[in-house]
């Protein structure tokens, strides 16, 4: 599969503070790529740096074949760029807003306008100033929706909104998306979860995995042992499992690198005979909560 | 291309309230402009008009600053977060946007209010084209560029008002700091022209890098880099040299260099009087007389060198003076600054003076005779004048209009071809010929807010025998004549006068 976003070894530093750190990362084609990490992790950065924004203090990013610092003029025609912190012409209607913007656009749909307006219920004749945090969050989105980019990047477009707002900006997103790539960041796991079909998680300005979700869910597991009796020692333990807690004769851990046939038989390797064994399937969430606490435990 | 119009249209739209106060405040300007027109008042309602008018015209100013701020702010040009971005905007087609706007607005606004009143008084637009668009230039280099760049390397009107003021501070700071330099005065015209040169061209580049790489770190270092370099130029310029180089010595024995001499004060000088700060005032009193009939001198800059018995010396550098002088004998007081601390040192001593005059020379064109009309008449081609009360005399004077600038003039009138009913024709002072004149015309004309350019022709006092009425030596039916002065030559002539104590130059009134 092509891809759309190619990163190499992108580095940002402002100042003395590296926010970024020799990034590299890939977002298909086609994707919807879910960019996740600790507040501070350098999500924002890398957007804007591969937005053309901001520039970089080394490496470089393509977007849809683009070098990403040529990026301008009508290389937008392609792209639909929508974040929480942007701002909008608040003097502007929403009506006018969106006629001004149709200007720049030769594809622009008039059509999927009317109808994205009337599924995020518009105000056209309020000034963006008036409209609430959310409503707003829906006019950038419209109005980057309108003239089918192949890419469309979203920086924290959820942060802040409640969650009805939050299902029918992602109901519109993947309406009007299309077969659009959508790179998004978000901190809201639980909403990230049920449609992103990739995933990368950033933190410290680096990339620690990216995969797609389905894989990703797939190789993680709680497990849970009830041993019998408490076990005087264990064998060496793999390097996929984390967060080890031994209780009396109950072992917990979470397996990073799951496989069916292959745990059971580390699990041996490690216990020998486990009286009762529980394999549970982990949430987005509680996956990414026990790779950043192994992480801050390796640092520390 | 569409993207210039659309943008337009939208900061239109948007400004549209800000568009309408400026072009009424222009209009107001312009309604109240004949106030200028009439001779200053001294007190009183008309006086307060005056104010008033200035208030108004720095309202018209302040509302361009405004427009071109917010319209450049529009598509902010600093910061990471604004819409456009990341939306398909041509950087070249939204920096002509925003030229086509501030043109609209403030450029042709003052265009038209340019041409409308010389229109108005009487001039036609067509002949001062060039001047016209001299005024344009002028506005565009002092304001819009100055106002324009820094808006685009700021984020908010507040930022733009901190690195605006933070420049006035400087420039003010600045030009006190040159006006220290010995010599600066009146050696500053090429230094200065080249530091404005530097800072608009500097506007310019910025201007550009800012629409097409929005490099706003480089921007405002390459700003602050700039200001450095005009300082640079405009305080390590060595003006003393430069006022020797544009006026060269004239040969020795030519006739001008015979007819200049410092006066002596005669008799024993008085009881000096106490010296107080840091400088105290010299006034040399300085005869001339040999120049050649159709001649015009202007003393641009005079230097007073003091030498002291056992070798002291002081000289004050080149002092602007822009005494004009005709031909036949003449005597001007030339003032200077004089370290009170030299002054102290040699004040008990016969003291050596030497005075450096650089003076430009005009040679007047073909004159032509004009009779003074009972209403307005046409003086040349760039003037329109009026015979009426001056300033502080009774009809010696005309009030004139001239477009865009002061037209360089030379005018002459004999009292005794006047038709003014006067008392006794004998008095000596109506015998004098009276000069009035500008020998070089001014450059600038207002930078585009004041095409009409009031100016009076002064033919000097005249009173009666006794010296208690003012007389009236121009009325309808007066003739005088007038010409135009052209650049001859330039050159530095240099008197001497020794062992002169200092103390008989304190007082003006000799």
């Amino acid at each position: 599969m092509p891809n759309a976003i190619v990163i190499e070894d992108l580095t940002k530093l402002f100042r003395d503070v590296a926010a970024l750190n020799g990034l590299n990362m890939t977002v298909p084609e086609g994707s919807i790529f879910g960019l996740v990490g600790p507040n501070g992790a350098g999500k924002t950065t890398a957007i804007k740096i591969v937005m053309n924004i901001l520039r970089a203090t080394s490496g470089r990013a393509q977007v849809l074949g683009w070098d990403s610092r040529d990026l301008a003029g009508t290389a937008f025609c392609s792209i639909g760029y929508v974040s929480e912190n942007q701002k909008l012409p608040e003097w502007m209607h929403v009506a006018d807003f969106l006629a001004h913007v149709r200007n720049f656009y030769p594809t622009w749909d008039r059509e999927l306008e009317n109808d994205l307006v009337k599924r995020f219920d518009l105000p056209a004749k309020r000034k963006l100033k008036m409209l609430s945090r959310g409503m707003r969050m829906k006019v950038a989105l419209a109005s980057s929706l309108a003239y089918r980019p192949r890419l469309i990047v979203m920086d924290e477009p959820f942060s802040g909104l409640d969650p009805l707002v939050r299902d029918e900006l992602i109901e519109c997103l993947l309406h009007g998306a299309g077969e659009a790539t959508v790179l998004i960041s978000s901190h809201d796991l639980a909403e990230i979860e049920t449609f992103a079909t990739h995933i990368g998680y950033l933190e410290a300005g680096q990339l620690r995995f990216s995969e797609e979700l389905r894989s990703l869910a797939s190789r993680f597991r709680q497990i849970e042992l009830d041993l019998g009796a408490s076990p005087l020692q264990h064998g060496a333990l793999p390097e996929s499992w984390m967060h080890l807690d031994v209780s009396n004769s109950t072992v917990r851990f979470i397996e990073s690198r799951y496989d069916q046939g292959r745990t059971p038989s580390d699990i041996l390797q490690v216990f020998g005979d486990v009286k009762n064994a529980t394999y549970a399937s982990m949430s987005l969430r509680s996956i990414f909560l026990a790779i950043a606490k192994a992480t801050r435990e390796t640092n520390a | 291309m569409n993207q210039v119009l659309h943008i337009f249209r939208k900061d239109v739209r948007r400004h549209w309230l800000e568009i309408i106060v400026s072009l009424l405040l222009l209009v107001g300007f312009g309604w109240k402009m004949p106030i200028l027109w009439s001779p200053d008042p001294n007190f009183g309602d008309a006086q307060i008009s005056r104010w008033l008018f200035a208030l108004l015209g720095f309202c018209v100013c302040f509302s361009w600053w405004f427009l071109i701020v917010r319209v450049i702010h529009g598509e902010s040009l600093v910061g990471d977060r604004q819409f456009w971005l990341t939306r398909p905007y041509q950087r070249r087609w939204l920096m002509a946007a925003k030229v086509l706007f501030i043109i609209a607005f403030v450029n042709v606004p003052v265009l038209i209010f340019d041409v409308a009143l010389l229109a108005q008084v009487g001039f036609s637009p067509w002949q001062h084209v060039p001047a016209i668009l001299q005024g344009q230039l002028l506005l565009t280099v002092f304001l819009v560029l100055p106002v324009a760049t820094i808006s685009a390397v700021t984020e908010s009107p507040a930022q733009f008002l901190l690195i605006f003021f933070g420049v006035v501070a400087y420039k003010t700071g600045e030009s006190w700091g040159v006006s220290e330099i010995p010599s600066s005065s009146v050696g500053g015209d090429i230094p200065s022209t080249a530091a404005v040169i530097v800072a608009a061209a500097t506007c310019l580049g910025l201007l550009v890098l800012q629409y097409f790489r929005r490099d706003t770190a480089v921007s405002r270092w390459t700003l602050l880099g700039s200001v450095c370099v005009t300082a640079i130029i405009l305080t390590a310029t060595p003006y003393g040299r430069l006022v020797e180089h544009a006026y060269p010595d004239l040969p020795a024995g030519s006739l001008l260099t015979a007819g200049v001499k410092i006066e002596k004060n005669s008799g024993d000088h008085p009881a000096d009087s106490p010296v107080t700060g840091k400088t105290l005032n010299l006034y040399v009193p300085i005869d001339t007389n040999g120049l050649v009939q159709g001649s015009i001198v202007v003393i641009e800059a005079a230097r007073l060198t003091i030498h002291a018995p056992g070798g002291a010396a002081w000289n004050s550098g080149w002092v602007s003076s822009g005494r004009v002088l005709w031909p036949g004998p003449a005597r001007f007081t030339q003032a200077f600054d004089v370290s009170s601390k030299f002054y102290s040192s040699v004040a008990g001593s016969a003291v050596d003076l030497r005075i450096s005059l650089a003076v430009s020379e005009y040679r007047e064109g073909t004159s032509r005779e004009i009779t003074v009309a009972a209403g307005s008449f046409k003086v040349t081609d760039g003037g329109i004048c009026a015979a009426g009360q001056g300033r502080y005399w009774a009809s010696t004077t005309l009030q004139c209009k001239s477009a865009m600038n002061e037209p360089a003039f030379a005018a002459h009138l004999d009292p005794k071809s006047s038709t003014c009913n006067l008392p006794d024709p004998t008095w000596p002072s109506l015998q004098l010929p009276r000069n009035d004149g500008n020998p070089s015309a001014e450059f600038g004309g207002g930078a585009g807010l004041f095409p009409v350019h009031p100016f009076e022709i002064n033919f000097g006092a005249a009173t009666n025998p006794k010296g208690d009425k003012a007389l009236s030596i121009v009325c309808p039916g007066t003739k005088f004549s007038i010409a135009t002065p052209a650049p001859y030559s330039r050159y530095r002539i240099a008197t001497e006068i020794q062992a002169v104590h200092l103390a008989t130059y304190r007082n003006y009134d000799f």
